[in-house]
């Protein structure tokens, strides 16, 4: 086992198009949090003198057109309270300054959803390139250990996955420390708290992300076909959750609300229900379960396949 | 129908390969059918038979790809498939397309097979210095030809110094020197005792190299002996002109000949094996006669007409 884990250990610094995948992936997770994180900084004088301007025109927009406003609202039926337009505030048009929950939650969420896809489409395409290219083949030639082979191959994303997670997270968490800091944006000790458990279930995300591709490309043994069968689940869950086709089971299947909630809190998952719009609660615990019996059913379908199916 | 034995009677033990009652089918195609089959330890053994005969299936059974249904096989005196794990670091084996990752160079490819194996850095530039591989290691496998591709997979078989090596379709390649030296080396190797199987549909391909053989058909053994002695079982089929073909056909009669057809001036004639003394014995017996032969050809007779024959002869 720990001779296979080397040999994928090795294989995986040679295959190219994980590293660009990776590359991807921290990229735009770069872009993205760099504009949350930024959301907590102060406004500057120009913001400042922007919003000030902005308010200044509305209410004197208001000032001379509100009676009109008023009274074609009255023409229409409605009742003189109903049809009062208040006067607005300095306060509506102030530039926004998101706090540190806010900026963390966002940053964690962005950043899990798009790594998460990322280990995903790495596991698929490490595992499934090796079918396609006829390497397993070769590799089970030698090495007649399918299921050494199979458990190798997903520890080894699995750690990947552990090693990417960690620092981009731990980056992150360091990075929105530092920028809450620098801007006097306070840090209580139980959102500092939040933010971290935030940031492991993200790492854990990522993870379970990448050996559930991997498992995905060795039940299909093609790399677009796992790829394509998260992007199915993608489409069809979005169908089944707004049209609500599956009262009551359609929340518990929903895994990318379930991740949502487990990474960044308390969720809120809206769906329409008969021509009305209803919501419902999800919260963060169920996520993590949710989405470590995927895996496990993943991987346990991954060996079974693999035991039971002969190589091309 | 089973002929002859080892060509290396003196290194001769217990057999590399012992396959017994072999069957396994694909939903209702049977592709080996109750197979018998026994290979020598030591020298270079042949699996032969015609596309489809199940060749590449009882290759693909031994190294553990596929699974039989049916029928019970000893590789170097293990039980297969439950001591494969054991046996197999002792088992080189080419079985089907050569694959490796395609992005990955030739030298990386076969580290990561090495790692996994625990074979030692050295084993890799020795075999890839045997294959005249040297030059491509550092070259993408994807950026190869098919032949220089099929170095690599019997390289990545040779890494392990096995005892028994396996390959599925010797490397064809337009280059007969390049076939020559591949040949050599596996005639080297069989020479220091590494038992080789290696299968092929076509009798020629082996001839002159392999010293013992099987015929397969339809999943089942033909026949099973030395080179030799399966030639000696194809008649090749030689084609004289002469003035009178009438006289010579009974001159030859009288002279056991089997004569297939005549015309007015040609004489088609059975001959065993590939014996050239057969040939020049026709040309003197007619000569002593004052029949003079203006035209001679002989034509092998291909795997799948010994086939039928000895299908023929085995079932009479």
């Amino acid at each position: 086992m720990l001779r296979a884990l080397a040999a994928d250990a090795k294989l995986l610094r040679c295959r190219p198009v994980v590293w660009v995948i990776c590359a991807v992936a921290l990229l735009a997770i770069g872009v993205l949090a760099t504009q949350s994180v930024r959301d907590m900084a102060p406004p500057t004088e120009a913001q400042m003198a922007m919003a000030e301007e902005t308010y200044r025109t509305k209410l004197a927009e208001w000032e001379a057109e509100h009676e009109q406003w008023e009274q074609a609202c009255i023409d229409d039926g409605g009742t003189a309270e109903q049809c009062a337009v208040p006067a607005p505030t300095p306060e509506a048009y102030q530039p926004w300054q998101s706090d540190y929950s806010d900026a963390s939650r966002i940053t964690f969420l962005i950043a899990a959803a798009l790594l998460g896809m990322a280990m995903y489409v790495a596991g698929a395409m490490f595992v499934g390139g090796a079918f396609v290219s006829g390497a397993m083949t070769t590799w089970l030639t030698h090495h007649p250990g399918r299921l050494v082979l199979t458990v190798s191959k997903l520890i080894v994303m699995g750690v990947l996955a552990l090693g990417v997670g960690v620092l981009v997270f731990g980056g992150l968490l360091i990075t929105l420390n530092l920028a809450a800091r620098a801007w006097g944006v306070p840090v209580p000790d139980d959102q500092f708290a939040t933010s971290l458990v935030s940031a492991c279930r993200a790492t854990l995300l990522g993870v379970f992300s990448a050996v559930t591709g991997a498992a995905a490309s060795f039940i299909t043994r093609r790399t677009a076909l796992a790829i394509g069968l998260a992007a199915a689940y993608v489409i069809l869950n979005r169908l089944v959750v707004s049209f609500n086709f599956a009262t009551g089971v359609a929340p518990a299947l929903d895994l990318i609300t379930q991740g949502q909630a487990w990474v960044g809190g308390t969720t809120y998952l809206a769906y329409w229900d008969a021509g009305v719009f209803r919501e419902v609660q999800i919260d963060p615990t169920p996520g993590g379960i949710a989405w470590a019996v995927l895996t496990v059913l993943m991987v346990a379908a991954a060996l079974l396949m693999q035991r039971l199916r002969d190589p091309q | 129908m089973r002929i002859g034995t080892s060509a290396h009677p003196g290194r001769q033990s217990s057999p590399a390969v012992v396959v017994e009652g072999l069957t396994k089918r694909y939903g209702p195609r049977t592709a080996v059918d109750g197979l018998d089959l026994t290979v020598p330890t030591g020298g270079i053994h042949a699996l032969l038979g015609p596309h489809g005969a199940g060749k590449t299936t009882v290759l693909r059974i031994l190294v553990g790809l596929t699974r039989p249904q049916r029928g019970s096989i000893t590789l170097l005196g293990e039980d297969v498939p439950r001591h494969l794990p054991r046996v197999m670091p002792r088992v080189g084996a080419v079985v089907g397309r050569p694959g490796f990752h395609p992005h990955v160079s030739v030298r990386r490819n076969l580290d990561v097979l090495a790692i996994g194996l625990g074979i030692a850095r050295r084993r890799i530039d020795e075999s890839l210095d045997l294959l005249d591989l040297t030059g491509v290691q550092h070259e993408a496998f994807r950026t190869l030809g098919g032949e220089t591709r099929q170095r690599v997979a019997l390289c990545a078989a040779l890494m392990k110094a096995p005892e028994l090596l396996i390959l599925d379709e010797p490397p064809e390649t337009a280059d007969p020197q390049r076939v020559a030296e591949i040949r050599t080396i596996l005639t080297h190797l069989a020479a220091n005792g590494t038992s080789v199987l290696v299968s092929s549909h076509r009798i020629d391909d082996v001839q002159g190299w392999a010293d013992t053989a099987s015929i397969i058909d339809h999943g089942r053994l033909v026949i099973q002996g030395t080179v030799a002695e399966i030639i000696q079982e194809r008649s090749h089929r030689v084609t004289i002109g002469v003035r009178d073909a009438a006289r010579a056909e009974r001159i030859l009669t009288e002279h056991d000949f089997r004569i297939r057809s005549r015309t007015t001036t040609e004489l088609v004639i059975s001959v065993p094996g590939a014996d050239p003394a057969e040939t020049a014995r026709i040309t003197a017996l007619l000569a002593r006669e004052g029949l003079y032969i203006h035209q001679m050809t002989t034509q092998s007779p291909s795997l799948e007409d010994t086939i039928v024959k000895l299908s023929r002869s085995g079932a009479a």
